[in-house]
C-alpha cells in the first residue's frame, strides 16, 4: 500500500511517497517550481508523482494522504491569538484570515482532489510528531530520545519524545513564546540576513569573533534551573504584525543592527573595523549561549528519557556548529539527524503517520526526481545548436571519473547532474559543483562568478574515509559526517592543502564519501587519492544564488551556457567548453 | 463541474468534522467569530461569482 505525506503553507513545501513503509520518493516543491523555499501547495511535485511514481498503480492502493500538521488547530490558534491580543493583532488578523478562509483551511479537500480520492483517506498529522517520526524511523534504532526544535508548529516550538519501537511518549514541550528557533531568526535579522534563509550565514559569521559579550546575551537568553532555559520576551516581538522580530529594548541593549555583514571576508580578516569586530564578537557570544542552552535541553532530555541515543530534528538541527558541540557531550552515545530535519522532511513523517506499515525504511539519501534519458538527449541537442564549440561525449563511469579528474587537475570547476535528487537541502554528489580545495582561483570563480556567494561562508569538503581519519582532529565514525550534518576540526598540518574549504577557525563541514553512497564521486576521489596522495575536494550545491538545486537537464544546460562552468556531467554525457 | 461539486461536498464534510472536533470544543468561545467568518466567506463568494455588488456595500466585504 502507498502512503503519501504533504507539507506546505509555511515554507519548504514537499511531498513524499512510502510504499509498504519504504520511502520511494521525496521532493521539495521548489525543485519543480524553481521558487526557492516555495510554500505553495506542491502541485508540480504531485503531477510528477502521479505521472512517474504512481502511474502504474490502482488508485485504491493509496491508503492515506496525510498533511504534516493539524492545520485546523493552527487556524483556531491564529483566531485565539487575534482575540486574546486584540487590538494588537488586528493587522495580522486581516492579513492572515482571508488566506486561511479561502485556502489553507481546505487542505484536506485539496489533497483528496489532487489524487482523486475520498476525503476520508486524508488525515491531519502533528507538526513536531511528523519531525519526530521521520527522525526516529530514519535512525534505524529501536530506542531513541527525539528532540524537535524549530520556529513553531502546532503550538509547540520544542518537543522531546521518547520512542521505543513503534510506541512513543511526549516527555516535555515548550510553547511558541519559548521558541529558540524564533530567537535564532531574530538574531539572524539583527545581523543583516534574511529570516528563514540566512541562519546558516549567522552560523558562519559567529566563528569570526570571540564570545566577549556572553553576559549581555545571557540577559536575553539563559539557562534556567527550573524551566531548563528562559527567554526574556521583552526583547522580542514574534507577532505577525511585527516589522522585525526584535524589540526596541533589544536594540538599546545590543546597539543598531549590523548593516553589511557581507563585507566580512573569509580569507583575510585584517580589514575588519572595530565596529564590525563588535558585531562578530556579539555573533560569537550569541552562538556560545545558544549552544549552552541546547546542552541543557539535551541534558534534561537524557534525564527524562533515561537514554543516551538521541535524534535531533527541526530547523535548528541544520545548525552543524551546534550539532558538533552536542555530539561531544558525554551523555550522548549517538546522535542522529534525518537528511531533511526541516519542515520539508515533515512530509516523510506525515506519510509514516498515515501508513499502516509496521516497519519503515526512510533513510535513503537519493530518492527525488530522476533524469529522463529523452530529456537529456533533447537538452544536449539544443545545447549543440546554441553553442557549437561544446564537446559532448557519452561515457561509462570510469571514463567520466577520469574526465572529471583531468578538469580538476587543470583547476577547473565541474558540475554533476546524475541519478535521483538528494533528500534534503544538501547536495551530496548527484546535483553538485566540485572543484579543488587548494586552489584560490577555482574558489573565487565559484564564489564570484558561478554561485555569487558571500566569501565568509565556507564550502563543504568531500573526502575518502582514509583521509578523514588522518586529517580530522579526534576523528569519530558518524553518519553525520557522511551527510555534511556536522563540522570537524582539521589538523594544522593539513590546513594548507584544504585552505579554501576551511573556515577561519580551521573547521569544515564534511562529506565522507562511501562507495555505496555515490559511486561516481567515490571514483573521482579515489583517482585523486591515487595520483596526488590526498582526496580532498570542494562540493557545493549545483544552483544559482537565490534558486533551488538544479532539477532538469535543461536547467543544467542553461546554467552551463550562462555561467563560466568549465565542464559538466549530465547522466552519462560529459560536456566541456 | 464534477470537481466543483466534489470540492463543495468535501468542504461541507470538513466544516462538519471541524465543528464537532475536540479542538473546537476546547475553543468553544471562538464559535461566534467562526460562524461570522464563514458566513462572510460564503456570502462573499456568492456575491463575487454572481457579478459583483454595489460599491455602497464594499465595507461589508
Amino acid at each position: 500500500m502507498y502512503s503519501i505525506g504533504i507539507s506546505c503553507n509555511f515554507h519548504d513545501s514537499a511531498i513524499s511517497v512510502l510504499k509498504d513503509g519504504e520511502l520511494i520518493f521525496f521532493s521539495m516543491e521548489d525543485r519543480f517550481s524553481r521558487v526557492k523555499h516555495d510554500s505553495r501547495f506542491p502541485e508540480h511535485a504531485i503531477k510528477y508523482v502521479k505521472e512517474e511514481i504512481l502511474k502504474d498503480i490502482n488508485n485504491d492502493e493509496i491508503e492515506s494522504i496525510c498533511f504534516y500538521e493539524d492545520n485546523e488547530l493552527k487556524f483556531l490558534e491564529v483566531l485565539n491569538e487575534s482575540v486574546t491580543q486584540y487590538p494588537h493583532r488586528l493587522k495580522g488578523f486581516y492579513r492572515s484570515i482571508p488566506e486561511w478562509i479561502f485556502n489553507k483551511f481546505w487542505i484536506k479537500s485539496k489533497m483528496a482532489l489532487a489524487f482523486d480520492k475520498d476525503i476520508n483517506t486524508t488525515k491531519l498529522g502533528n507538526h513536531h510528531l511528523s519531525h519526530a517520526l521521520y527522525g526516529h524511523y530514519s535512525s534505524g534504532r529501536d530506542h531513541n530520545i527525539v528532540v524537535c526544535s524549530d520556529g513553531y508548529g502546532d503550538r509547540h516550538s520544542l518537543s522531546i519524545y521518547q520512542f521505543s519501537g513503534n510506541t512513543y511518549k511526549e516527555l516535555l514541550s515548550f510553547n511558541k513564546e519559548s521558541s529558540l528557533g524564533l530567537v535564532y531568526t531574530a538574531f539572524t535579522t539583527y545581523f543583516g540576513f534574511k529570516a528563514n534563509d540566512g541562519e546558516c550565514s549567522l552560523m558562519a559569521l559567529s566563528r569570526f569573533g570571540e564570545p566577549l559579550y556572553v553576559d549581555k546575551i545571557r540577559k536575553i537568553l539563559n539557562i534556567d534551573s527550573e524551566r531548563v532555559y528562559k527567554i526574556d520576551k521583552s526583547y522580542f516581538d514574534f507577532t505577525i504584525d511585527a516589522q522585525c522580530f526584535f524589540s526596541d529594548k533589544f536594540r538599546k541593549e545590543l546597539g543598531l543592527p549590523f548593516q553589511d555583514p557581507y563585507t566580512v571576508s573569509s580569507f583575510e580578516q585584517k580589514d575588519v573595523s572595530e565596529e564590525e569586530q563588535y558585531y562578530l564578537d556579539l555573533a560569537s557570544s550569541f552562538h556560545f549561549v545558544f549552544e549552552e542552552v541546547y546542552e541543557a535541553i539535551f541534558k534534561q532530555a537524557s534525564i527524562l528519557g533515561n537514554g543516551d541515543d538521541f535524534v535531533f530534528c527541526g530547523g535548528v538541527a541544520q545548525n552543524c556548529v551546534l550539532v558538533e558541540r552536542l555530539e561531544r557531550l558525554s551523555f550522548i552515545n549517538e546522535l542522529h539527524i534525518p537528511l531533511d530535519p526541516g519542515d520539508g522532511g515533515c512530509a516523510i513523517g506525515a506519510a509514516i503517520y498515515g501508513s499502516s506499515a509496521s516497519k519503515f525504511n526512510v533513510n535513503q539519501m537519493y530518492c527525488g526526481a530522476g533524469l529522463n534519458q529523452s530529456e537529456i538527449d533533447q537538452s544536449i541537442k539544443i545545447l549543440k545548436k546554441v553553442k557549437k564549440n561544446v564537446a559532448t561525449e557519452l561515457l561509462g563511469s570510469d571514463e567520466l571519473a577520469e574526465k572529471v579528474y583531468e578538469n580538476l587537475e587543470q583547476r577547473k570547476v565541474v558540475g554533476i547532474l546524475r541519478g535521483e535528487m538528494e533528500v534534503g537541502p544538501r547536495a551530496l554528489g548527484n546535483r553538485s559543483l566540485i572543484c579543488r580545495a587548494d586552489d584560490e582561483k577555482s574558489i573565487k570563480k565559484l564564489s564570484f562568478n558561478i554561485k555569487t556567494r558571500a566569501l565568509f561562508r565556507p564550502y563543504a569538503l568531500i573526502m575518502l574515509e582514509e583521509d578523514a581519519k588522518e586529517c580530522i582532529v579526534d576523528y569519530r565514525k558518524s553518519s553525520l559526517l557522511t551527510r555534511m550534518q556536522s563540522v570537524v576540526k582539521v589538523k594544522e598540518s593539513f590546513r594548507d592543502k584544504l585552505r579554501f574549504g576551511l573556515h577561519i577557525d580551521g573547521t569544515t563541514r564534511v562529506q565522507i564519501v562511501q562507495q555505496t553512497d555515490n559511486e561516481l564521486l567515490y571514483r573521482i576521489l579515489k583517482l585523486k587519492k591515487e595520483r596526488e596522495g590526498v582526496s580532498f575536494l570542494i562540493n557545493t550545491s549545483f544552483n544559482e544564488s537565490g534558486l533551488p538545486l538544479i532539477k532538469s537537464p535543461m536547467d543544467a544546460v542553461f546554467f552551463f551556457l550562462d555561467k563560466p562552468l568549465d565542464a559538466m556531467i549530465i547522466g552519462n554525457y560529459y560536456l566541456s567548453k | 463541474m464534477i470537481k466543483k461539486l466534489k470540492s463543495i461536498s468535501n468542504g461541507i464534510k470538513i466544516l462538519f468534522n471541524f465543528f464537532k472536533s475536540k479542538a473546537m470544543k476546547d475553543n468553544f468561545h471562538l464559535m461566534p467569530l467562526l460562524i461570522i467568518l464563514f458566513i462572510f466567506a460564503v456570502v462573499g463568494i456568492l456575491v463575487i461569482s454572481s457579478g459583483g455588488v454595489s460599491p455602497l456595500l464594499y465595507p461589508l466585504f
